[in-house]
């Protein structure tokens, strides 16, 4: 693998992201299709966006509330990539296209490795080393907590989970975050049986999403309808790195 | 540089009053970091030919007048519906969020002047083609004056509109009229600067703004690191665009 593919663990943004009840559902799909997934991708290339994986579980049956509306990964160059893009009109013109959209407690955060416990609403990795997600099998698993168990026990037991996957080292990555009613986990690599059985034991309702490499063959001023978003679809946009121009 | 001369119906005249939850400060902040550059460096390539911002200076200004004012240039009206198919101008429109009352502010197309006015609705007062990113752009905002009623505020503005075709200052080669039932703004373009501009409208209203536009060059693309326009230090600005070349543009 080229160094130029050796992107950080830690230089990920994960997003949880939670509709606002003023913006009808259908709406919802709408925006994300035809403004906010093409901009991140077109808007955010050339300040050192590497990967981005969107996800849409808004609108599935069973869902409840307190589980993510929409959730992505973003990877950058370095955490410093994104901190820096703040100072291009671009970012901050994209950033802002988000207000009317979203409701607290939506948000990002940089993750932290794993070290077997979790804190609420702190994304952790799994495997401290480089990896490409663009490149690979990206799955992603949103669940909520069982109304048996209080927050705490059900973060215990998750990172109990999250521990068994680490220990096995089977995969090229995993990110989770654990909020005190939702988890929401993405792996890179190879599917293999069982493996998210003891994710999905502890949760009361799941969802597995396979990320599917989608490409945008349009540019920020091509006439352009969007993308057609439906409720349950993940995405990992395809595009060229501003290193590999 | 290209001209770029366009109908004078080919433009959104914006008159924005900001949020009542959000101080001055931060809204100028907002449009000079981010909505005005965005507008700039986003829509060109997607039909834009010229924009003139305009920051209403706050001290003293009546709540009835706007606190921005904006011209939107397009290659006419249906670049401007045809700029919402692609993904630059759909960002930027979804930016609009919570700097503006919503309520109050809006823009629209104008129509010619023919003789009435109507409170919120611009109007051209010269039927001819022209660039205005080029030359010079005079703006006047002027506050309904505290003893006169609305609708005799309107109908003296109408009466100085009826006789501006043939007195106006003879390089103006088109001018933008709307007023509202306590404000109105004028803009006028004109190849050069001397003489005077207005045709004596400060007369009429008082005068919370009354200037040439500063014309200004962005320093930047959307991708450099640029903190984006001071707008308390450039309040009233023809921003001097990357126009896409179009064919037949040299007359």
């Amino acid at each position: 693998m080229s160094s130029l593919f050796a992107i950080g663990p830690g230089a990920v943004r994960v997003w949880r992201g939670y509709r606002a009840p003023t913006m009808a559902q259908d709406a919802f799909f709408k925006n994300l299709g035809t403004v906010f997934v093409p901009a991140t991708v077109k808007m955010q290339i050339a300040i050192g966006l590497n990967c981005y994986l969107p996800s849409v579980p808004a609108g599935l049956p069973g869902k409840p509330d307190t589980v993510p509306d929409e959730t992505a990964i973003l990877f950058w160059g370095t955490q410093d990539t994104y901190t820096n893009g703040f100072k291009t009109l671009a970012v901050r013109t994209y950033t802002l296209t988000h207000n009317a959209v979203y409701r607290p407690p939506s948000g990002a955060t940089f993750p932290e490795v794993f070290a077997g416990t979790l804190t609420s609403e702190q994304p952790v990795y799994l495997f401290d080393r480089s990896a490409d997600w663009m490149k690979g099998a990206v799955r992603h698993l949103l669940g909520s907590r069982p109304a048996a168990l209080t927050p705490a026990d059900f973060q215990k037991k998750i990172a109990e989970e999250l521990a068994s996957i680490q220990k096995a080292g089977q995969l090229e990555g995993a990110i989770a975050c654990a909020g005190d009613d939702y988890l929401v986990y993405w792996e890179l690599g190879p599917a293999s049986a069982g493996r998210l059985d003891g994710l999905v034991a502890n949760l009361a309702w799941s969802k597995l999403i396979d990320c599917v490499p989608t490409a945008i063959d349009a540019g920020l001023w091509n006439e352009w309808p969007g993308m057609t978003i439906n409720s349950g679809d993940g995405f990992n946009m395809q595009f060229q790195r501003r290193w590999e121009a | 540089m290209s001209r770029h001369p366009v109908a004078p119906d080919s433009v959104h005249v914006w008159r924005g009053y900001k949020a009542p939850q959000k101080g001055y400060g931060d809204f100028s902040k907002f449009l000079g970091t981010v909505f005005v550059p965005s507008c700039a460096l986003l829509q060109p390539n997607a039909g834009l030919c010229a924009y003139v911002p305009t920051m209403v200076p706050p001290v003293g200004k009546p709540a009835g007048v706007p606190d921005q004012t904006a011209l939107m240039f397009w290659a006419d009206q249906d670049h401007y519906a045809g700029a919402f198919k692609k993904v630059a101008v759909r960002a930027y429109t979804n930016l609009h969020g919570d700097a503006y009352d919503t309520t109050l502010s809006s823009a629209q197309f104008p129509v010619q002047f023919a003789g009435d006015l109507k409170a919120e609705q611009p109007y051209f007062l010269l039927n001819r083609k022209a660039d205005w990113m080029l030359g010079y752009v005079y703006h006047f905002v002027g506050a309904r004056p505290q003893s006169q009623a609305p609708k005799d505020f309107i109908a003296a503005l109408a009466t100085w509109a009826s006789s501006y075709e043939t007195h106006h200052k003879s390089s103006v080669d088109n001018a933008l009229l709307c007023v509202g039932n306590d404000y109105v703004a004028l803009w006028e373009h004109s190849a050069t600067a001397d003489g005077s501009f207005g045709h004596g409208i400060g007369n009429l209203a008082t005068p919370c703004l009354d200037r040439v536009a500063e014309n200004y060059v962005p320093p930047a693309t959307l991708w450099d690191d640029w903190p984006g326009i001071d707008l308390d230090a450039h309040a009233c600005i023809n921003i001097q665009l990357v126009r896409p070349e179009r064919q037949n543009d040299s007359t």
